[in-house]
Protein backbone atom coordinates (compact mmCIF):
# COMPACT_ATOMS: atom_id res chain seq x y z
CA UNK A 1 0.00 0.00 0.00
CA UNK A 2 2.95 2.34 0.57
CA UNK A 3 3.56 2.55 -3.13
CA UNK A 4 0.03 3.74 -3.85
CA UNK A 5 -0.29 7.37 -4.81
CA UNK A 6 -3.12 9.43 -3.42
CA UNK A 7 -4.81 11.89 -5.78
CA UNK A 8 -7.14 14.37 -4.14
CA UNK A 9 -9.72 15.81 -6.54
CA UNK A 10 -11.53 18.90 -5.28
CA UNK A 11 -12.86 20.23 -2.93
CA UNK A 12 -13.34 23.43 -4.88
CA UNK A 13 -14.14 21.79 -8.11
CA UNK A 14 -16.25 23.80 -10.54
CA UNK A 15 -17.70 20.62 -11.89
CA UNK A 16 -19.18 19.26 -8.71
CA UNK A 17 -22.61 20.46 -7.82
CA UNK A 18 -21.58 20.37 -4.23
CA UNK A 19 -17.97 21.00 -3.29
CA UNK A 20 -16.54 17.64 -2.44
CA UNK A 21 -13.19 15.97 -2.34
CA UNK A 22 -12.45 12.67 -3.87
CA UNK A 23 -9.29 11.00 -2.63
CA UNK A 24 -8.31 8.27 -5.00
CA UNK A 25 -5.45 5.89 -4.27
CA UNK A 26 -3.82 4.63 -7.41
CA UNK A 27 -1.52 1.80 -8.22
CA UNK A 28 0.03 2.56 -11.58
CA UNK A 29 -2.85 3.54 -13.82
CA UNK A 30 -5.58 1.93 -11.76
CA UNK A 31 -7.66 3.19 -8.90
CA UNK A 32 -7.45 0.86 -5.93
CA UNK A 33 -9.51 2.81 -3.45
CA UNK A 34 -11.61 5.91 -3.27
CA UNK A 35 -12.74 8.04 -0.37
CA UNK A 36 -15.28 10.78 -0.64
CA UNK A 37 -15.32 13.81 1.65
CA UNK A 38 -18.42 15.96 1.43
CA UNK A 39 -17.78 18.32 4.31
CA UNK A 40 -17.25 21.58 2.45
CA UNK A 41 -20.54 23.18 1.81
CA UNK A 42 -23.01 22.32 4.46
CA UNK A 43 -25.57 25.06 4.02
CA UNK A 44 -27.74 24.19 6.99
CA UNK A 45 -30.97 24.12 5.01
CA UNK A 46 -32.56 21.51 7.29
CA UNK A 47 -31.89 23.73 10.30
CA UNK A 48 -33.06 26.83 8.43
CA UNK A 49 -36.42 25.24 7.64
CA UNK A 50 -37.18 25.07 11.38
CA UNK A 51 -37.08 28.87 11.59
CA UNK A 52 -39.28 29.60 8.56
CA UNK A 53 -42.94 29.24 7.78
CA UNK A 54 -44.18 26.43 5.55
CA UNK A 55 -44.63 28.81 2.62
CA UNK A 56 -41.22 30.44 3.07
CA UNK A 57 -39.69 26.99 3.17
CA UNK A 58 -41.00 26.27 -0.31
CA UNK A 59 -38.64 28.87 -1.74
CA UNK A 60 -35.76 27.74 0.43
CA UNK A 61 -36.24 24.10 -0.47
CA UNK A 62 -36.49 24.90 -4.15
CA UNK A 63 -32.90 26.05 -3.83
CA UNK A 64 -31.58 22.76 -2.46
CA UNK A 65 -30.83 21.80 -6.05
CA UNK A 66 -30.55 23.87 -9.19
CA UNK A 67 -31.37 21.00 -11.49
CA UNK A 68 -34.13 19.12 -9.75
CA UNK A 69 -35.71 22.04 -7.88
CA UNK A 70 -39.22 20.86 -8.71
CA UNK A 71 -38.50 17.41 -7.26
CA UNK A 72 -37.66 18.92 -3.88
CA UNK A 73 -40.68 21.20 -3.64
CA UNK A 74 -43.07 18.50 -4.85
CA UNK A 75 -41.76 16.06 -2.29
CA UNK A 76 -42.01 18.67 0.47
CA UNK A 77 -45.53 19.68 -0.59
CA UNK A 78 -46.66 16.05 -0.63
CA UNK A 79 -45.46 15.62 2.94
CA UNK A 80 -47.10 18.81 4.22
CA UNK A 81 -50.33 18.07 2.32
CA UNK A 82 -50.41 14.61 3.87
CA UNK A 83 -50.21 16.08 7.36
CA UNK A 84 -52.89 18.64 6.51
CA UNK A 85 -55.06 16.00 4.87
CA UNK A 86 -55.40 18.23 1.82
CA UNK A 87 -56.79 16.87 -1.40
CA UNK A 88 -54.82 18.31 -4.31
CA UNK A 89 -56.94 19.06 -7.42
CA UNK A 90 -56.44 16.73 -10.39
CA UNK A 91 -55.23 19.53 -12.62
CA UNK A 92 -52.45 20.30 -10.13
CA UNK A 93 -51.43 16.64 -9.91
CA UNK A 94 -51.07 16.49 -13.67
CA UNK A 95 -49.18 19.78 -13.89
CA UNK A 96 -46.79 18.62 -11.17
CA UNK A 97 -46.18 15.44 -13.14
CA UNK A 98 -45.64 17.35 -16.36
CA UNK A 99 -43.10 19.77 -14.86
CA UNK A 100 -41.41 16.86 -13.07
CA UNK A 101 -40.97 14.99 -16.34
CA UNK A 102 -39.73 18.05 -18.24
CA UNK A 103 -37.25 18.49 -15.42
CA UNK A 104 -36.14 14.89 -15.81
CA UNK A 105 -35.67 15.43 -19.55
CA UNK A 106 -33.49 18.50 -19.08
CA UNK A 107 -31.52 16.80 -16.31
CA UNK A 108 -30.84 13.66 -18.35
CA UNK A 109 -29.93 15.71 -21.44
CA UNK A 110 -27.56 17.76 -19.31
CA UNK A 111 -26.03 14.55 -18.04
CA UNK A 112 -25.66 13.03 -21.50
CA UNK A 113 -23.84 16.14 -22.70
CA UNK A 114 -21.46 16.09 -19.77
CA UNK A 115 -20.88 12.37 -20.23
CA UNK A 116 -19.93 13.12 -23.83
CA UNK A 117 -17.65 15.89 -22.69
CA UNK A 118 -15.93 13.68 -20.13
CA UNK A 119 -14.94 11.21 -22.78
CA UNK A 120 -13.65 14.01 -24.98
CA UNK A 121 -16.62 14.18 -27.28
CA UNK A 122 -17.86 17.75 -27.09
CA UNK A 123 -20.08 17.45 -30.15
CA UNK A 124 -22.51 15.43 -28.06
CA UNK A 125 -22.44 18.15 -25.40
CA UNK A 126 -23.33 20.81 -27.98
CA UNK A 127 -26.17 18.74 -29.38
CA UNK A 128 -27.76 17.71 -26.10
CA UNK A 129 -27.44 21.14 -24.53
CA UNK A 130 -29.08 22.67 -27.58
CA UNK A 131 -32.02 20.35 -26.97
CA UNK A 132 -31.95 21.11 -23.29
CA UNK A 133 -32.53 24.75 -24.22
CA UNK A 134 -35.77 23.68 -25.83
CA UNK A 135 -36.89 22.08 -22.58
CA UNK A 136 -35.90 25.18 -20.64
CA UNK A 137 -37.93 27.26 -23.09
CA UNK A 138 -40.92 25.00 -22.51
CA UNK A 139 -40.52 25.34 -18.75
CA UNK A 140 -40.24 29.10 -19.16
CA UNK A 141 -43.41 29.14 -21.23
CA UNK A 142 -45.35 27.48 -18.41
CA UNK A 143 -43.74 28.90 -15.30
CA UNK A 144 -41.91 32.02 -16.41
CA UNK A 145 -38.66 30.59 -15.10
CA UNK A 146 -35.97 28.37 -16.53
CA UNK A 147 -34.38 26.89 -13.40
CA UNK A 148 -36.37 27.52 -10.24
CA UNK A 149 -39.86 27.17 -11.65
CA UNK A 150 -41.65 28.06 -8.40
CA UNK A 151 -44.63 26.07 -9.63
CA UNK A 152 -45.52 24.33 -6.41
CA UNK A 153 -47.41 25.63 -3.48
CA UNK A 154 -48.94 23.75 -0.59
CA UNK A 155 -52.24 22.44 -1.91
CA UNK A 156 -51.47 22.58 -5.61
CA UNK A 157 -49.58 24.62 -8.18
CA UNK A 158 -49.29 28.36 -8.77
CA UNK A 159 -49.79 28.48 -12.53
CA UNK A 160 -51.98 26.64 -14.96
CA UNK A 161 -50.96 25.35 -18.38
CA UNK A 162 -52.74 27.63 -20.84
CA UNK A 163 -54.75 25.94 -23.59
CA UNK A 164 -53.04 28.01 -26.29
CA UNK A 165 -49.61 26.78 -25.14
CA UNK A 166 -50.43 23.09 -25.51
CA UNK A 167 -49.77 22.87 -29.25
CA UNK A 168 -46.39 24.58 -28.79
CA UNK A 169 -45.48 22.18 -26.01
CA UNK A 170 -46.45 19.22 -28.17
CA UNK A 171 -44.26 20.52 -31.00
CA UNK A 172 -41.42 20.83 -28.54
CA UNK A 173 -41.93 17.23 -27.44
CA UNK A 174 -41.92 16.06 -31.09
CA UNK A 175 -38.59 17.78 -31.70
CA UNK A 176 -37.16 16.30 -28.52
CA UNK A 177 -38.31 12.82 -29.42
CA UNK A 178 -36.55 13.06 -32.77
CA UNK A 179 -33.32 14.11 -31.09
CA UNK A 180 -33.59 11.49 -28.36
CA UNK A 181 -34.01 8.73 -30.95
CA UNK A 182 -30.85 9.97 -32.59
CA UNK A 183 -28.96 9.94 -29.28
CA UNK A 184 -30.07 6.40 -28.60
CA UNK A 185 -28.78 5.43 -32.02
CA UNK A 186 -25.50 7.23 -31.29
CA UNK A 187 -24.82 5.70 -27.89
CA UNK A 188 -25.63 2.19 -29.04
CA UNK A 189 -23.69 2.36 -32.32
CA UNK A 190 -20.89 4.88 -31.97
CA UNK A 191 -17.63 3.03 -31.46
CA UNK A 192 -15.94 5.84 -29.49
CA UNK A 193 -18.73 5.95 -26.98
CA UNK A 194 -18.88 2.19 -26.61
CA UNK A 195 -15.13 1.90 -26.11
CA UNK A 196 -15.07 4.50 -23.38
CA UNK A 197 -18.14 3.33 -21.48
CA UNK A 198 -18.55 -0.42 -21.79
CA UNK A 199 -17.24 -2.33 -18.82
CA UNK A 200 -16.20 0.95 -17.15
CA UNK A 201 -17.30 1.63 -13.56
CA UNK A 202 -18.93 -1.74 -13.09
CA UNK A 203 -21.49 -2.17 -10.33
CA UNK A 204 -22.98 -5.62 -9.77
CA UNK A 205 -26.67 -6.13 -9.03
CA UNK A 206 -25.74 -7.54 -5.65
CA UNK A 207 -23.61 -4.51 -4.68
CA UNK A 208 -26.24 -2.10 -5.96
CA UNK A 209 -28.83 -3.71 -3.70
CA UNK A 210 -26.52 -4.09 -0.74
CA UNK A 211 -25.21 -0.52 -0.78
CA UNK A 212 -28.70 0.85 -1.44
CA UNK A 213 -28.00 2.67 -4.69
CA UNK A 214 -30.87 4.67 -6.14
CA UNK A 215 -32.23 5.86 -9.46
CA UNK A 216 -30.72 5.23 -12.89
CA UNK A 217 -27.50 4.03 -11.22
CA UNK A 218 -29.22 1.07 -9.60
CA UNK A 219 -31.57 0.45 -12.54
CA UNK A 220 -28.53 0.12 -14.81
CA UNK A 221 -27.42 -2.73 -12.53
CA UNK A 222 -30.73 -4.45 -13.18
CA UNK A 223 -32.46 -3.51 -9.94
CA UNK A 224 -35.98 -2.54 -10.87
CA UNK A 225 -36.90 0.17 -8.39
CA UNK A 226 -38.58 3.40 -9.38
CA UNK A 227 -40.65 5.41 -6.90
CA UNK A 228 -42.98 6.54 -9.69
CA UNK A 229 -44.06 2.95 -10.23
CA UNK A 230 -43.58 1.44 -6.76
CA UNK A 231 -44.85 4.22 -4.52
CA UNK A 232 -46.87 6.22 -6.98
CA UNK A 233 -47.54 9.91 -6.37
CA UNK A 234 -48.97 12.89 -8.29
CA UNK A 235 -50.63 11.50 -11.45
CA UNK A 236 -48.34 8.57 -12.22
CA UNK A 237 -50.93 5.98 -11.27
CA UNK A 238 -53.15 7.18 -14.12
CA UNK A 239 -50.37 7.26 -16.71
CA UNK A 240 -48.74 4.59 -18.78
CA UNK A 241 -44.96 4.25 -18.69
CA UNK A 242 -42.36 1.58 -18.13
CA UNK A 243 -39.37 1.37 -15.81
CA UNK A 244 -36.18 1.19 -17.86
CA UNK A 245 -33.44 -1.13 -16.67
CA UNK A 246 -30.17 -2.41 -18.10
CA UNK A 247 -28.12 -5.46 -17.26
CA UNK A 248 -24.58 -4.34 -17.99
CA UNK A 249 -24.07 -2.37 -14.74
CA UNK A 250 -21.46 -0.09 -16.35
CA UNK A 251 -21.40 3.51 -17.54
CA UNK A 252 -22.86 2.38 -20.85
CA UNK A 253 -25.78 0.75 -19.04
CA UNK A 254 -26.40 3.98 -17.15
CA UNK A 255 -26.48 5.84 -20.47
CA UNK A 256 -28.95 3.35 -21.88
CA UNK A 257 -31.18 3.72 -18.84
CA UNK A 258 -31.10 7.51 -18.93
CA UNK A 259 -31.80 7.77 -22.65
CA UNK A 260 -34.55 5.15 -22.27
CA UNK A 261 -36.04 7.29 -19.53
CA UNK A 262 -36.02 10.28 -21.86
CA UNK A 263 -38.33 8.35 -24.18
CA UNK A 264 -40.58 7.41 -21.27
CA UNK A 265 -40.66 10.98 -19.97
CA UNK A 266 -41.71 12.30 -23.38
CA UNK A 267 -44.39 9.62 -23.44
CA UNK A 268 -45.67 10.71 -20.01
CA UNK A 269 -45.64 14.40 -21.01
CA UNK A 270 -47.72 13.67 -24.12
CA UNK A 271 -50.26 11.71 -22.09
CA UNK A 272 -50.53 14.55 -19.57
CA UNK A 273 -51.17 17.12 -22.31
CA UNK A 274 -53.84 14.87 -23.82
CA UNK A 275 -55.74 14.23 -20.62
CA UNK A 276 -55.30 17.48 -18.66
CA UNK A 277 -58.55 17.52 -16.70
CA UNK A 278 -58.78 21.30 -16.20
CA UNK A 279 -60.43 23.01 -13.26
CA UNK A 280 -58.96 24.28 -10.03
CA UNK A 281 -55.20 24.28 -9.64
CA UNK A 282 -54.94 24.64 -5.87
CA UNK A 283 -56.74 23.95 -2.64
CA UNK A 284 -56.30 26.67 -0.09
CA UNK A 285 -54.01 25.59 2.73
CA UNK A 286 -54.09 27.04 6.25
CA UNK A 287 -50.84 28.69 7.40
CA UNK A 288 -50.70 26.55 10.55
CA UNK A 289 -50.20 22.82 10.25
CA UNK A 290 -51.59 20.52 12.97
CA UNK A 291 -49.25 18.18 14.83
CA UNK A 292 -48.28 15.24 12.70
CA UNK A 293 -45.63 13.73 10.50
CA UNK A 294 -45.23 12.34 6.99
CA UNK A 295 -42.66 10.57 4.91
CA UNK A 296 -42.70 11.48 1.25
CA UNK A 297 -40.78 9.74 -1.51
CA UNK A 298 -40.20 11.07 -5.01
CA UNK A 299 -38.31 9.80 -8.03
CA UNK A 300 -36.00 12.71 -8.82
CA UNK A 301 -33.92 12.54 -12.03
CA UNK A 302 -31.06 11.02 -10.00
CA UNK A 303 -33.21 8.63 -8.00
CA UNK A 304 -35.17 8.30 -4.82
CA UNK A 305 -35.60 11.56 -2.94
CA UNK A 306 -37.01 11.28 0.55
CA UNK A 307 -38.51 13.93 2.82
CA UNK A 308 -39.59 13.52 6.41
CA UNK A 309 -41.64 16.40 7.77
CA UNK A 310 -42.78 16.69 11.39
CA UNK A 311 -45.10 19.48 12.42
CA UNK A 312 -45.84 20.88 15.86
CA UNK A 313 -49.09 22.78 15.34
CA UNK A 314 -47.42 26.11 14.56
CA UNK A 315 -46.75 27.70 11.17
CA UNK A 316 -43.17 26.42 11.19
CA UNK A 317 -42.11 22.79 10.91
CA UNK A 318 -40.53 20.98 13.85
CA UNK A 319 -38.20 19.02 11.60
CA UNK A 320 -37.60 18.65 7.88
CA UNK A 321 -35.28 15.87 6.87
CA UNK A 322 -34.03 15.76 3.29
CA UNK A 323 -32.13 12.89 1.72
CA UNK A 324 -31.18 13.75 -1.82
CA UNK A 325 -30.52 10.91 -4.26
CA UNK A 326 -26.86 11.78 -4.77
CA UNK A 327 -26.13 11.09 -1.09
CA UNK A 328 -27.62 7.64 -1.56
CA UNK A 329 -25.18 6.96 -4.35
CA UNK A 330 -21.89 7.95 -2.68
CA UNK A 331 -21.20 4.49 -1.32
CA UNK A 332 -21.60 2.82 -4.68
CA UNK A 333 -19.53 5.49 -6.38
CA UNK A 334 -16.52 4.51 -4.29
CA UNK A 335 -17.25 0.92 -5.28
CA UNK A 336 -17.50 1.74 -9.00
CA UNK A 337 -14.21 3.63 -8.97
CA UNK A 338 -12.23 0.63 -7.78
CA UNK A 339 -10.28 -0.85 -10.65
CA UNK A 340 -10.88 1.86 -13.24
CA UNK A 341 -8.16 3.80 -15.07
CA UNK A 342 -7.37 7.30 -13.84
CA UNK A 343 -8.66 8.82 -17.07
CA UNK A 344 -11.97 7.03 -16.56
CA UNK A 345 -12.47 8.60 -13.13
CA UNK A 346 -14.33 11.64 -14.55
CA UNK A 347 -16.81 9.54 -16.51
CA UNK A 348 -17.39 7.11 -13.64
CA UNK A 349 -17.95 9.92 -11.15
CA UNK A 350 -20.16 11.61 -13.67
CA UNK A 351 -22.17 8.46 -14.30
CA UNK A 352 -24.02 8.87 -11.01
CA UNK A 353 -24.63 12.42 -12.22
CA UNK A 354 -22.89 14.73 -9.80
CA UNK A 355 -21.62 16.51 -12.88
CA UNK A 356 -17.91 17.04 -13.40
CA UNK A 357 -17.14 19.89 -15.74
CA UNK A 358 -14.34 20.79 -18.09
CA UNK A 359 -12.54 23.39 -16.03
CA UNK A 360 -11.83 20.86 -13.32
CA UNK A 361 -8.55 21.05 -11.48
CA UNK A 362 -6.77 18.10 -10.01
CA UNK A 363 -3.92 18.17 -7.54
CA UNK A 364 -1.70 15.16 -7.83
CA UNK A 365 0.49 14.20 -4.94
CA UNK A 366 3.44 12.02 -5.71
CA UNK A 367 4.11 10.49 -2.33
CA UNK A 368 7.51 9.12 -3.22
CA UNK A 369 8.76 12.63 -4.08
CA UNK A 370 6.44 14.49 -1.71
CA UNK A 371 5.58 16.88 -4.52
CA UNK A 372 2.25 18.39 -5.49
CA UNK A 373 1.41 19.04 -9.12
CA UNK A 374 -1.72 20.89 -10.20
CA UNK A 375 -3.19 19.85 -13.50
CA UNK A 376 -6.56 19.83 -15.24
CA UNK A 377 -8.75 16.78 -15.59
CA UNK A 378 -8.60 17.22 -19.37
CA UNK A 379 -4.81 17.08 -19.30
CA UNK A 380 -5.03 14.02 -17.07
CA UNK A 381 -7.18 12.29 -19.64
CA UNK A 382 -4.76 13.11 -22.45
CA UNK A 383 -1.83 12.00 -20.34
CA UNK A 384 -3.29 8.56 -19.95
CA UNK A 385 -4.45 8.27 -23.54
CA UNK A 386 -0.95 9.15 -24.71
CA UNK A 387 0.51 6.46 -22.51
CA UNK A 388 -1.90 3.89 -23.85
CA UNK A 389 -1.08 4.97 -27.39
CA UNK A 390 -4.66 5.99 -28.24
CA UNK A 391 -4.16 9.73 -28.68
CA UNK B 1 -47.22 -6.27 -1.63
CA UNK B 2 -50.20 -4.82 0.18
CA UNK B 3 -49.45 -2.87 3.33
CA UNK B 4 -51.58 -5.22 5.46
CA UNK B 5 -49.60 -8.21 4.20
CA UNK B 6 -46.36 -6.46 5.08
CA UNK B 7 -47.63 -5.80 8.58
CA UNK B 8 -48.74 -9.41 8.97
CA UNK B 9 -45.33 -10.64 7.88
CA UNK B 10 -43.56 -8.33 10.30
CA UNK B 11 -45.84 -9.41 13.15
CA UNK B 12 -45.41 -13.07 12.21
CA UNK B 13 -41.71 -12.91 12.95
CA UNK B 14 -41.65 -10.42 15.80
CA UNK B 15 -43.82 -10.48 18.86
CA UNK B 16 -44.75 -7.50 21.00
CA UNK B 17 -43.98 -4.89 18.35
CA UNK B 18 -46.19 -1.85 18.01
CA UNK B 19 -47.07 -1.11 14.40
CA UNK B 20 -49.06 1.79 13.00
CA UNK B 21 -50.15 2.41 9.44
CA UNK B 22 -50.49 6.16 8.85
CA UNK B 23 -51.58 5.56 5.26
CA UNK B 24 -51.33 3.07 2.41
CA UNK B 25 -47.68 2.07 1.74
CA UNK B 26 -46.41 3.61 4.99
CA UNK B 27 -45.65 1.47 8.04
CA UNK B 28 -44.34 2.72 11.38
CA UNK B 29 -42.65 0.14 13.57
CA UNK B 30 -42.08 1.24 17.17
CA UNK B 31 -39.42 -0.63 19.07
CA UNK B 32 -36.77 -0.25 21.76
CA UNK B 33 -33.05 0.15 21.39
CA UNK B 34 -32.42 -3.37 22.75
CA UNK B 35 -34.55 -4.88 20.01
CA UNK B 36 -33.40 -2.63 17.13
CA UNK B 37 -30.89 -5.09 15.70
CA UNK B 38 -33.34 -7.99 16.04
CA UNK B 39 -36.08 -6.04 14.23
CA UNK B 40 -33.81 -4.87 11.41
CA UNK B 41 -32.35 -8.36 11.00
CA UNK B 42 -35.80 -9.84 10.75
CA UNK B 43 -36.84 -7.26 8.16
CA UNK B 44 -33.61 -7.75 6.22
CA UNK B 45 -34.09 -11.52 6.16
CA UNK B 46 -37.54 -11.04 4.69
CA UNK B 47 -36.20 -8.76 1.96
CA UNK B 48 -36.08 -5.19 3.30
CA UNK B 49 -32.47 -4.60 2.23
CA UNK B 50 -32.82 -0.98 1.12
CA UNK B 51 -32.29 1.75 3.68
CA UNK B 52 -33.30 5.17 2.39
CA UNK B 53 -31.98 7.26 5.22
CA UNK B 54 -31.90 7.75 8.99
CA UNK B 55 -33.79 10.67 10.49
CA UNK B 56 -33.28 11.98 13.99
CA UNK B 57 -35.87 14.11 15.75
CA UNK B 58 -34.72 16.04 18.79
CA UNK B 59 -37.53 15.98 21.36
CA UNK B 60 -35.76 18.21 23.81
CA UNK B 61 -38.68 18.65 26.26
CA UNK B 62 -38.86 14.91 26.79
CA UNK B 63 -35.07 14.64 26.80
CA UNK B 64 -35.01 12.06 24.00
CA UNK B 65 -33.77 11.67 20.49
CA UNK B 66 -36.03 9.68 18.27
CA UNK B 67 -34.10 7.77 15.60
CA UNK B 68 -36.02 6.70 12.51
CA UNK B 69 -34.64 4.12 10.11
CA UNK B 70 -36.44 4.48 6.79
CA UNK B 71 -36.45 1.18 4.94
CA UNK B 72 -38.01 0.29 1.66
CA UNK B 73 -39.58 -3.09 1.16
CA UNK B 74 -41.90 -4.30 -1.60
CA UNK B 75 -43.45 -0.93 -2.45
CA UNK B 76 -43.79 0.00 1.21
CA UNK B 77 -41.85 2.50 3.25
CA UNK B 78 -41.14 0.97 6.64
CA UNK B 79 -39.94 3.29 9.37
CA UNK B 80 -38.36 1.58 12.36
CA UNK B 81 -38.29 4.01 15.26
CA UNK B 82 -36.42 3.94 18.54
CA UNK B 83 -36.07 6.48 21.32
CA UNK B 84 -32.73 7.07 22.96
CA UNK B 85 -31.66 9.16 25.90
CA UNK B 86 -30.44 12.65 25.10
CA UNK B 87 -27.91 12.47 27.95
CA UNK B 88 -25.96 9.58 26.53
CA UNK B 89 -27.01 9.17 22.92
CA UNK B 90 -25.66 5.88 21.62
CA UNK B 91 -27.00 3.55 18.95
CA UNK B 92 -25.39 0.38 17.61
CA UNK B 93 -24.22 0.41 14.02
CA UNK B 94 -26.67 -1.20 11.63
CA UNK B 95 -24.11 -1.46 8.81
CA UNK B 96 -23.62 -5.13 9.69
CA UNK B 97 -27.22 -5.66 8.59
CA UNK B 98 -27.62 -2.89 6.04
CA UNK B 99 -24.22 -1.80 4.65
CA UNK B 100 -25.87 1.13 2.87
CA UNK B 101 -26.55 2.81 6.21
CA UNK B 102 -22.95 3.98 6.62
CA UNK B 103 -23.43 7.42 5.04
CA UNK B 104 -26.45 8.13 7.20
CA UNK B 105 -24.83 6.92 10.40
CA UNK B 106 -21.93 9.27 9.76
CA UNK B 107 -24.47 12.02 9.13
CA UNK B 108 -26.28 11.55 12.47
CA UNK B 109 -22.94 11.51 14.28
CA UNK B 110 -22.12 14.90 12.74
CA UNK B 111 -25.47 16.54 13.11
CA UNK B 112 -26.76 15.23 16.43
CA UNK B 113 -23.69 13.89 18.18
CA UNK B 114 -25.24 10.47 18.44
CA UNK B 115 -22.43 7.97 18.92
CA UNK B 116 -22.72 5.02 16.60
CA UNK B 117 -20.98 2.06 18.19
CA UNK B 118 -18.61 0.03 15.99
CA UNK B 119 -19.21 2.20 12.93
CA UNK B 120 -16.76 1.09 10.22
CA UNK B 121 -15.81 4.65 9.21
CA UNK B 122 -16.41 7.28 11.90
CA UNK B 123 -14.98 10.24 9.97
CA UNK B 124 -16.96 13.41 9.47
CA UNK B 125 -19.06 13.48 6.37
CA UNK B 126 -21.09 16.67 6.15
CA UNK B 127 -19.61 19.18 8.58
CA UNK B 128 -16.39 20.93 7.69
CA UNK B 129 -13.02 20.08 9.22
CA UNK B 130 -12.91 23.34 11.18
CA UNK B 131 -16.34 22.88 12.73
CA UNK B 132 -15.82 22.87 16.52
CA UNK B 133 -15.89 19.56 18.33
CA UNK B 134 -18.96 18.83 20.40
CA UNK B 135 -21.24 21.27 18.60
CA UNK B 136 -24.15 19.59 16.90
CA UNK B 137 -26.11 21.96 14.65
CA UNK B 138 -29.35 20.06 14.24
CA UNK B 139 -29.96 19.73 17.96
CA UNK B 140 -32.75 21.98 19.16
CA UNK B 141 -30.51 23.70 21.69
CA UNK B 142 -28.23 24.91 18.92
CA UNK B 143 -29.57 28.38 18.17
CA UNK B 144 -29.48 29.80 14.68
CA UNK B 145 -27.69 33.13 14.78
Amino acid sequence: MEKNILIPIGPQHPGFKEPMRLDISIDGEKVVDADIILSFNHRGIEKATEARSYIQNLYLIERVCGICSHAHTTSYCHAVEEILGLQVPDQARYIRTFIGELERIQSHLLWLGIAGHEIGWDTLLMYTWRDRERVNDMLELISGNRVHYAMNTIGGVRRDIAQEDISGLKEGLDLLEKSVKYYIHVITEEETFLMRTRGVGYLSTDKARKLCAVGPTTRASNVKIDVRADDSYAAYLDLDFSVVTAESGDVWGRSIVKTGELVQSIRICRQVLDVLPGGEIRTKAPPKVPTGEAVSRYEAPRGELIYYVKSNGSNMPERVKIRSPTLGNWLVMAEMLKGVYIADVPIVVDAIDPCLSCSARVTMTDYSKGKKVVTTLGALGKWKKGRRGIA
Amino acid sequence: MKTEQVVERIKGRLSGIEIRIPRERRVMVYTHLERLIEVLESLRDQGATHISTITVVDRIEENVFEVLYHLYWENNEITVRVEISRENPVVPTVTTILPGALTYEREIQDMFGIRVEHIPNPKRILLSDDWPEGVYPLRKDYAVK
